[in-house]
């Protein structure tokens, strides 16, 4: 497995190597197949005709010989190497063998080098032939001069042939054979000179800390590796943007956990210079207040944190009910300021949601109501079943929020009515995360009376065919 | 002293005017920038607390507006903006100094004592004259070394005419310094201060100048 790992996983230069090099050597293959075939076809043609022109200058001498009366009996031919020099000699013994000739007379062989092709060889019809005599394959040509009862034949065994053949196209293939190796080391350094450029950008991915998110240099790279640099500038220039949004976030939490902090510091300091015991107590229930309420936006951001962040299963929820709960967890909270909640659902409603997400939601906006809300105020928790949705509305009776900040509100820590309510600017943030989470909308509406605030949230019943392919 | 407090935050404000109050301070406590600016145009103060993250608007554009309107009241900011490049553009805007959240409140306090010296060009912690010391970290006024005890309002009435050593303040400058806004008081009752504070530190001390009010000589 990990060969094939190895194989699959190489090199770019190795891969481009390796290509370049099987083609090289295929296309050094095909010229030699080519030079084998054309060097065959031009040497037979050249052979062919030698044995003609051969074959006719034997037959002239033959014809004397003939008229002299010298073929009726057979002749003895000595053919002797005295009058050649050294090469001519070489060459003379080295094609010897592949030779041979008969001379006929009469239809008796008068003439011949007899070793190569015996008498009991039949003539050979007039013309071309290819003949197998032995272990050897020969090329004839018979000349029939039938009136003067003489046939001269000529014969080369084809292995000389295809030996020059082999000759020249070793001679033509070969030079690329050996120069092989040095062309495949000046390919392989024209590829690592090109590598070099992929290292660089590597080499500047490699030194790069992780809160850098400057964009790669891009200017001298090369026009096939700018997608690449571009696209991890692209993917950087992302992370950037998350990254200093995690940033701000983080800043922002920091910010706002200072003030309950100052808080409590200002109301321990105070405690400690405290003259009396009436004004310690009073400082030490004011400090309680305060640890609470850092723990309260602790919390809240503790909240939303997860909401964001954990995977929530949607099921079929009874929405009433969870209103019915959340109210109940509630009321200790909005009896303390006389209000009342009235909940108003009487059929089950039935939604695709998450529960924990939706008494989260709705908790905060219940929860924003009752602190919003003046004392001895109504908050009323509506449900309604509408042809593919689950219809839930919180009316209260408070300052409302106007249009303009409507948007604005469920920024985190965004607060609108500041003055006596110490809230922690995530509550409303916390319910949009949720009801986001369930593909839910939540709207802020102004009632028809124009007082208060009513908050509508809408869930689906079932899943759409686009919740299912999210899911 | 008056003191103009700029805190959004109910609970960091309330506690920080109590604390105020109670180291001889009138205080004036506004949680917005709207709110701030207004004091400032009818009202003059001696020094100004300055939180930066207001609900409307930046704290800094409160403090801009204030220079811009040639105002020398001096501002410490308190914010809970923590780097230096928060602290430099606040002090560059104009701010006498810059502390951030959570404070040290002994701190806080000694701070604005140091800014007050430093617009009065003193060096000298004490309030002094004649034989009578006024000791501002303490609050303790003594007379050839014993301690005599002072009510806020008396307490606040003296250190006024101390740190103005020579300068006569107004009957009405007295008030609008010693009364915080909606506290009733009656047109005699700097009158009645006057009295009991020479009853308790000498007679020879607070002299009236008619038409222009009380001076301490220097």
């Amino acid at each position: 497995m990990r060969f094939f790992s190895f194989v699959r996983n190489r090199s770019l230069a190795s891969k481009l190597f390796g290509g370049t090099i099987a083609a090289l050597s295929a296309y050094v293959m095909v010229i030699g197949v080519l030079a084998y075939m054309s060097a065959e076809g031009a040497i037979s043609g050249a052979y062919d005709q030698s044995l003609v022109v051969n074959a006719n200058a034997l037959l002239f001498l033959m014809q004397e010989e003939a008229e002299e009366g010298n073929l009726n009996k057979p002749l003895s031919l000595n053919i002797s190497d005295e009058n050649l020099t050294g090469e001519e000699k070489s060459i003379f013994d080295a094609m010897s063998e592949y030779r041979m000739f008969r001379v006929w007379y009469k239809s008796k062989l008068v003439l011949s080098t007899l070793d190569k092709l015996p008498a009991t060889v039949p003539i050979f019809p007039q013309g071309f032939s290819d003949r197998e005599v032995g272990d050897d394959s020969w090329r004839i040509f018979s000349l029939h001069a039938t009136s003067k009862n003489l046939v001269i034949e000529l014969g080369e065994q084809k292995d000389a042939r295809i030996a020059l053949v082999w000759n020249i196209a070793q001679d033509l293939v070969l030079p690329f054979c050996i120069s092989l190796p040095l062309v495949a080391l000046l390919f392989w350094r024209a590829i690592q000179t090109g590598m070099s450029d992929l290292r660089k950008v590597t080499g500047q991915v490699n030194a790069r800390s992780p809160d850098q998110m400057t964009p790669l240099e891009s200017s001298n790279v090369p026009a096939d590796l700018l997608p690449l640099v571009e696209a991890i500038n692209s993917l950087l220039d992302r992370l950037d943007k998350s990254l200093s949004r995690e940033r701000q976030i983080t800043e922002l939490a920091a910010h706002e956990l200072r003030t309950p902090l100052t808080a409590i510091k200002l109301q321990a300091q105070m405690g400690l210079r405290a003259p009396d015991e009436e004004s310690r107590l009073l400082a030490l229930s004011g400090l309680v207040d305060g640890v609470e309420r850092a723990g309260h936006l602790v919390e809240q951001l503790l909240t939303l944190t997860r909401v964001e962040q954990t995977d929530f299963e949607l099921a079929e929820v009874d929405a009433g009910e969870v209103c019915i709960r959340a109210a109940a967890e509630l009321r200790p909270l909005s009896e303390r300021r006389n209000q009342k909640i009235v909940v108003e659902i009487s059929e089950p409603l039935t939604a695709l949601a998450n529960e924990d997400l939706l008494h989260l939601t709705i908790t905060n906006i219940l929860g924003n109501s009752i602190k919003y809300s003046p004392e001895c105020s109504n908050i009323v928790i509506r449900g309604n079943r509408l042809k593919d949705k689950i219809e839930l509305e919180i009316a209260d009776e408070g300052p409302g929020i106007p249009e303009p900040v409507r948007e604005k509100i469920f920024e985190r820590f965004f607060r609108y009515h500041t003055g006596k309510v110490l809230g922690s600017g995530l509550g409303l943030t916390i319910a949009r995360q949720c009801a986001d989470r369930m593909q839910a909308s939540l709207m802020l509406e102004t009632p028809k009376n124009g007082i208060g605030l009513v908050t509508r949230l809408l869930l689906p019943k079932r899943r759409s065919a686009l919740t299912v392919s999210r899911l | 002293m008056k003191l103009l407090l700029v805190e959004d935050d109910p609970m960091v404000g309330g506690l920080l005017e109590t604390a105020l109050t109670g180291a001889g301070y009138t205080v004036e406590l506004c949680p917005d920038a709207d709110c701030a600016e207004l004091s400032i145009k009818v009202q003059t103060y001696d020094i100004m607390i300055l939180d930066i993250g207001l609900p409307d608007r930046s704290g800094l554009e409160v403090l801009k507006s204030l220079r811009r309107a040639q105002s020398e009241v001096p501002v410490l900011i308190l914010s809970a903006r923590i780097t230096p490049p928060d602290r430099v553009q606040g002090l560059d805007l104009g701010a006498d100094d810059y502390m951030v959240k959570p404070f040290d409140l002994d701190e806080l306090l000694a701070r604005l004592r140091s800014i007050i010296r430093r617009k009065q060009g003193r060096t000298e912690i004490m309030l002094r004259a004649g034989n009578v010391e006024l000791d501002p970290v303490k609050l303790r006024v003594t007379v050839e070394g014993a301690e005599v005890a002072l009510q806020p309002k008396e307490l606040k009435l003296l250190a006024l005419l101390l740190q103005q050593k020579g300068k006569p303040a107004s009957k009405s400058a007295i008030e609008e310094n010693i009364y915080e806004e909606g506290e009733a008081f009656e047109s005699n009752t700097v009158e009645a201060l006057v009295y009991s504070l020479r009853r308790k530190l000498g007679r020879d001390l607070i002299t009236t100048r008619r038409g222009l009010g009380y001076v301490i000589a220097e």
